[in-house]
C-alpha cells in the first residue's frame, strides 16, 4: 500500500454529555489510497459522520492521529491548516442546508477560490466557475440563480463543484445521495465516479446504504457504535461477510427482486445500544446471535482473516 | 458518458425558472399586506415632508415667538392652528418628525450595531465568554428600559445627543439577544461547516455566511423598535429629560400644549396623533415584515 | 384473484392552488384494491403518491388542496360525497394511516397507551353512546376500563412491544419502537384498509427489516388491505401483491409483483429506468444507467405523455398524444411504444 493518502491512527472522539462521555468514534484506523474510494457504512449514531469531520479536522479529536501523506495534520496551527485544507474537501448530505441561501450559484462555487486567494481577478474567477459548472454538468444560465430555485440534484452538483474548486486530492462525501430520488442519485453517483476516473480523486464515502457503497467503493469499512468492525474489499463483502452484524445488514436490505421472497431473512433483534460510556467488550453482543462470555470484558481488535479482509469478532480470533 | 446528458431537460425549462432574489420575494409579500403598505406610505410621507420643510421654511420661523397670533384655530394659513407662543403648529409637527425620526433611526442603528457585535460574539464563540456577556445582558434586562434611559440622561444631562445615547444603550440587550440566538442557530448549519472546510477565515464566515442569514428577525425587531424608540424619546422630552424647548420635538410640543389642553385640545391632539400614527406605522411595517420573512410561507 | 373490490378510485384529479400556480398533483388515476391485498404505490418525489393517500383520507390541506374530478369508492360509498362528520367515523376505524415520521406523528405529551386508547374510545363511543363525552377521554376513566386496556395490551404485544412499557411517553422509545406504536394505533380498530406512507424511510436498515417483518406478519394474521407508499423497489418486492408505478400524477404501469419484477416482460421506459438507476448488491455494474433529466414542473405538465422529455424511446406521437392504458390481464402500461398492438 504505497499510495496511502490519508491514514488515521487510533482516532478517538468523545463528546461530553450530561450522562457521561459519548464514544462517537472509538479507536478507528482507516486508510484511504489515492485515487481510490473507501466506503464507510453504518446505521445512524455509529459515528460515521463524526469520523468524516475528524479526518478533515473540522472537529478536534480527543486523541489519535490523522496522517495526510505521512504528515500528522493535527499538529498544524490554523494558518498551516488552511494550506492543507486545499487538499481535502467535503460534500455534504443535505443539498438544501449545505448551500448558503443568500449566495448565488457563482458565489457559492467561487467561495473557496476567494477564501484561499486562488484567483487574481474577477475574470479569472468567472472563467474558473464556468469551467467547474461544465465539469459537474450545470448549465451556465444557472450561474445567477439562488439555491432555493433549484432542485436537489442540481444543488448537489453545486456542492460537488464547490468541493472541486480547489483541486483537492481527497473528498469526504457525507451521505451525498441519500436525500435524492433514485434516478437523480444515479446521476450524482455516476458524476462522482467519472470525476474519480478523470482527476484521480480519493473519496471517503460515508453512507448508510450498503448497495450504494458497494457500487462506488473499492474497500468498505463497517462501523458499529464508534468502532470499525469489519474492513473488506468490495467483492468479498457480498460473497463472504464475516461479522454477524455485517451479515445482518446485508440480509436486511430488501432486494428489488422476487427471489428475495423465497429466502428467509436473517433479522437481528433489538436496537443499537447507548454509545455513552460503553463497557469494554464487543458492542454488538447484546444483539448478536453468537454472543458468548468471551465477547465481554475486553475490546476485540480487528484481525486480518484473509488478505484485505479484517474483522473484529471472537468467532474469527486465532 | 457525455456531460450534456445530465442536463438534458434544461433547454425546455429555461422559461419556467422565475428569477427572483430573496429580497424581491420578501418585498412582493410585504406589498400584499395592506396595513404594511399603509405604514410604509405614512412613514415615507413623514420622511419626505420633514426633509422638505427644512428647505421651504426657515428654522427661525418655527421657533420665533409671535404672541399676537397665539392660540389661533385651524385655518388655511395655520393648518393645525398656532400654539401658546403663536408658532405654526403644523410646521412644528412636521419639523418635529425630523427630530423624532432622526432619533429613532440613529439610535436603532446604533443599538443594532452595538448589540449585534456583542450578541454575535457571544453566539459565535459560546462557552465562558457567552456566559459572562449574557449575565451582563441579564442584569441590564432586569431594569426597565425607559427607567434606564432616564437614569442615563439624569447622569449625562439633557440634550439630543445624550437622549440618543441613553435610548441606544437601553436597547442594546434586546438586539444582543436576538443576534445571539440567530447566530447560534445559523452557526451549526451545514453551509457554515462547508465554508470552514473551504478554508474561510472566521471573519469571513461571520460576515459573509452567518450574518446575512440572520437578517430576517433583526430587520423585524429593528422596525418594531423604531416605534418604541420614538415613543421613549417623546416621553423623555415630555417629562423634561430629553430635547429642550424651543426645539420642536413631539414630546416638547405636547408639554407646551399641556397648559392649554382644556381650552385648545388641538394643541395636544395633533402632536399626539403624529406620535401615535408614526409608532403605528412602524408596528404595521414590522408585523408585515415578520409575515413576509416567515420561512413557512416559502 | 379472490376478494371483492374494497377501494375503487375512478379517474381522480387532485390539484393544489399555490402561489406559483395550479399544481396538478394527480392527473386521472384509476385503481382497484381488493380485500386483503397489498398495493404498492411506487414513485419519486412529486409523483403524487402522498396526495393520493391524502385524497383517499380526505386530509388534503384545506385551503390549497382540492379534488376536482373523480370518485373514491370505499365499499361502494363515494368518500368524496361524505360530510366531515361521516368521514371522521371512517378515518381510523375503517381506513387508517401510518405516517413516515414516527417522531412527529405521535403526540409527545400523551403516553403511548393513552394515544392508542384514544383512537379506540372515539370510535367505540360512536356505537355505544350518541355523543362523545369529554370525560371518557380522561385517563382515570380509561384506566378503569379494563376491556379497552386489554385490547391495547394485545395490540402492543402484536407489534412486539411489551405491555409494561405502555405508560411511557413517545420520547422514551426509539425510532423503530415509535413506528411500531404508530402501526399499533393504525390497527387498533381493525380497519379494513391501512395506508402506510413511507413507513420505514426514516428508519435504519436493520430496524426497517424488523418493521417490515411485523407488517408482513400482521397482513397475514389480520387480512387487512394495505396501500404501501414507497420509493424503494426492494420493500415493494418483499411485501406487495400489486404494484402501481406513478409518474407526474399518473399511473404509468400497474401489475402484480410478478408482472413488474419479471425483467423479461414489457415495461414502461420509466419503470425500466428506475430499475437501472438503483445500485444492487448482487451484481457488478461498473456504472449505473440513470434516467436523464428531472421530474417535470407540476404546474406546467405536458399534455401528451408526461415522461417523453426524459424518455430514450421518445417518438413523434409521444409529444402529441397522451397514451391510453394497454392491458393484459392485470398488467397495464401507458406508453405509445406498445400501442401498435391492442394488447401487451
Amino acid at each position: 500500500m504505497e499510495n496511502v493518502l490519508i491514514k488515521t491512527v487510533d482516532l478517538k472522539k468523545y463528546f461530553k454529555t450530561p450522562k457521561g462521555l459519548l464514544h462517537a468514534v472509538d479507536g478507528v484506523n482507516i486508510t484511504v489510497e489515492s485515487g481510490k474510494t473507501l466506503g464507510v457504512v453504518g446505521e445512524s449514531g455509529c459515528g460515521k459522520s463524526t469520523l468524516g469531520r475528524l479526518v478533515l479536522r473540522l472537529i478536534e479529536p480527543t486523541s489519535g492521529e490523522v496522517l495526510l501523506k505521512d504528515q500528522n495534520i493535527l499538529k498544524y496551527n490554523s494558518r498551516e491548516m488552511k494550506k492543507y485544507r486545499l487538499h481535502m474537501q467535503m460534500i455534504f448530505q443535505d443539498p438544501y442546508a449545505s448551500l448558503n441561501p443568500r449566495m448565488s450559484v457563482t458565489d457559492i462555487i467561487a467561495e473557496p477560490l476567494i477564501a484561499n486567494n486562488l484567483c487574481k481577478n474577477q475574470k479569472e474567477k468567472n472563467e474558473k466557475v464556468k469551467e467547474l459548472m461544465d465539469i459537474v454538468g450545470l448549465a451556465q444560465r444557472y450561474s445567477n440563480s439562488y439555491p432555493h430555485e433549484l432542485d436537489g440534484g442540481r444543488r448537489q452538483r453545486i456542492g460537488v463543484a464547490r468541493a472541486l474548486a480547489v483541486d483537492p486530492d481527497f473528498i469526504v462525501c457525507d451521505e451525498p445521495v441519500s436525500a435524492l430520488d433514485v434516478s437523480i442519485q444515479a446521476q450524482i453517483l455516476n458524476l462522482l465516479m467519472d470525476l474519480q476516473d478523470q482527476q484521480k480523486i480519493a473519496y471517503l464515502f460515508i453512507t448508510h446504504d450498503l448497495s450504494v457503497v458497494k457500487h462506488i467503493s473499492q474497500t468498505i469499512v463497517i462501523m458499529y457504535l464508534g468502532q470499525c468492525i469489519e474492513e473488506v474489499s468490495n467483492k468479498e463483502l457480498f460473497h463472504n461477510p464475516l461479522h454477524p452484524y455485517t451479515q445482518a445488514l446485508l440480509s436486511a436490505i430488501p432486494i428489488p427482486d422476487l427471489s428475495s421472497r423465497k429466502h428467509p431473512r436473517y433479522i437481528i433483534k433489538g436496537e443499537v445500544t447507548s454509545p455513552i460510556e460503553p463497557e469494554p467488550g464487543c458492542r454488538f453482543r447484546t444483539r448478536c446471535p453468537h454472543a458468548t462470555t468471551s465477547c465481554i470484558g475486553r475490546d476485540i481488535p480487528l484481525f486480518e482473516v484473509e488478505k484485505n479482509h479484517k474483522v473484529a469478532c471472537v468467532l474469527f480470533e486465532r | 458518458m457525455s456531460k450534456k446528458l445530465y442536463d438534458g431537460l434544461e433547454s425546455k425549462e429555461i422559461n419556467r425558472i422565475k428569477k427572483k432574489s430573496q429580497v424581491q420575494f420578501v418585498l412582493s409579500h410585504l406589498f400584499k399586506n395592506r396595513l404594511a403598505v399603509a405604514g410604509i406610505l405614512f412613514l415615507s410621507i413623514m420622511i419626505i415632508s420633514s426633509i422638505a420643510i427644512g428647505f421651504l421654511v426657515d428654522y427661525k420661523v418655527i421657533v420665533k415667538h409671535d404672541l399676537r397670533n397665539k392660540l389661533l384655530g385651524v385655518s388655511a394659513r395655520y393648518w393645525f392652528g398656532t400654539d401658546g407662543f403663536g408658532r405654526n403648529l403644523f410646521y412644528r409637527i412636521i419639523y418635529g418628525a425630523r427630530i423624532s425620526l432622526m432619533i429613532g433611526f440613529v439610535s436603532v442603528a446604533g443599538s443594532t450595531v452595538l448589540g449585534g457585535t456583542i450578541g454575535s460574539i457571544a453566539g459565535y464563540y459560546g462557552g465562558k465568554l457567552d456566559i459572562i456577556i449574557m449575565r451582563f445582558i441579564d442584569i441590564q434586562m432586569a431594569i426597565p428600559s425607559t427607567l434606564f434611559a432616564i437614569c442615563i440622561v439624569s447622569v449625562l444631562g439633557t440634550g439630543i445627543t445624550n437622549l440618543l445615547l441613553a435610548i441606544m444603550i437601553a436597547d442594546i440587550p434586546q438586539f444582543a439577544l436576538i443576534f445571539r440566538s440567530s447566530v447560534m442557530s445559523v452557526k451549526n448549519s451545514e453551509f457554515v461547516e462547508a465554508a470552514r472546510s473551504n478554508g474561510c477565515s472566521t471573519y469571513r464566515i461571520i460576515f459573509r455566511h452567518i450574518l446575512p442569514n440572520c437578517m430576517g428577525p433583526i430587520i423585524v425587531q429593528a422596525t418594531l423598535n423604531l416605534g418604541g424608540v420614538i415613543l421613549t424619546a417623546a416621553s423623555l422630552s415630555f417629562i423634561g429629560l430629553g430635547v429642550m424647548p424651543p426645539t420642536p420635538e413631539w414630546g416638547v410640543i405636547l408639554t407646551e400644549g399641556q397648559e392649554y389642553m382644556r381650552d385648545f385640545p388641538t394643541l395636544v391632539i395633533f402632536p399626539g396623533l403624529a406620535i401615535m400614527l408614526t409608532v403605528l406605522a412602524c408596528n404595521f411595517i414590522g408585523d408585515g415584515l415578520r409575515d413576509a420573512l416567515d420561512p413557512k410561507l416559502k | 384473484m379472490n376478494g371483492n373490490p374494497l377501494l375503487e378510485i375512478e379517474d381522480l384529479f387532485t390539484v393544489y392552488n399555490t402561489e406559483i400556480g395550479v399544481v396538478k398533483a394527480i392527473n386521472g388515476i384509476s385503481l382497484q384494491l381488493r380485500e386483503g391485498m397489498t398495493l404498492g404505490l411506487v414513485g419519486e418525489t412529486g409523483a403524487g403518491k402522498t396526495t393520493t393517500a391524502l385524497s383517499i383520507m380526505r386530509l388534503l390541506p384545506e385551503k390549497t388542496g382540492k379534488v376536482i374530478k373523480g370518485a373514491i369508492k370505499f365499499e361502494g360509498k363515494n368518500l368524496l360525497d361524505l360530510d366531515e362528520f361521516e368521514m371522521e367515523k371512517i378515518r381510523g376505524k375503517e381506513i387508517s394511516m401510518i405516517f413516515q415520521d414516527p417522531l412527529s406523528s405521535l403526540n409527545p405529551i400523551m403516553t403511548v397507551a393513552d394515544q392508542i386508547e384514544e383512537v379506540l374510545m372515539i370510535h367505540q363511543s360512536d356505537k355505544k353512546k350518541k355523543s362523545y363525552n369529554f370525560l371518557q377521554n380522561s385517563q382515570l376513566f380509561l384506566r378503569s376500563n379494563t376491556k379497552i386496556e386489554r385490547k391495547t395490551d394485545e395490540i402492543l404485544e402484536l407489534v412486539g412491544i411489551s405491555s409494561d412499557r405502555k405508560r411511557e411517553f413517545p420520547h422514551q422509545f426509539s425510532g423503530g419502537m415509535k413506528q411500531r406504536v404508530s402501526i399499533a394505533m393504525a390497527l387498533i380498530c381493525n380497519p379494513k384498509l391501512i395506508i402506510a406512507d413511507e413507513p420505514t424511510t426514516a428508519l435504519d436498515v436493520t430496524i426497517q427489516a424488523q418493521v417490515i417483518e411485523i407488517m408482513e406478519k400482521l397482513k397475514q394474521q389480520l387480512n387487512t388491505a394495505m396501500i404501501l407508499i414507497t420509493h424503494d423497489l426492494g420493500i415493494v418486492a418483499s411485501i406487495c401483491d400489486e404494484i402501481a408505478i406513478m409518474y407526474a400524477g399518473e399511473i404509468i404501469e400497474f401489475g402484480t409483483v410478478e408482472d413488474i419484477f419479471d425483467r423479461n416482460k414489457k415495461h414502461h421506459p420509466y419503470t425500466q429506468g428506475l430499475f437501472d438507476s438503483i445500485p444492487r448488491l448482487d451484481d457488478d455494474k461498473p456504472r449505473l444507467k440513470p434516467i436523464r433529466g428531472l421530474m417535470p414542473d407540476p404546474t406546467d405538465l405536458p399534455a401528451s405523455c408526461k415522461f417523453h422529455p426524459r424518455c430514450d424511446f421518445c417518438m413523434d406521437i409521444c409529444t402529441k398524444q397522451n397514451p391510453l392504458p394497454l392491458k393484459e390481464q392485470m398488467h397495464m402500461i401507458r406508453c405509445h411504444l406498445y400501442s401498435g398492438s391492442k394488447e401487451l
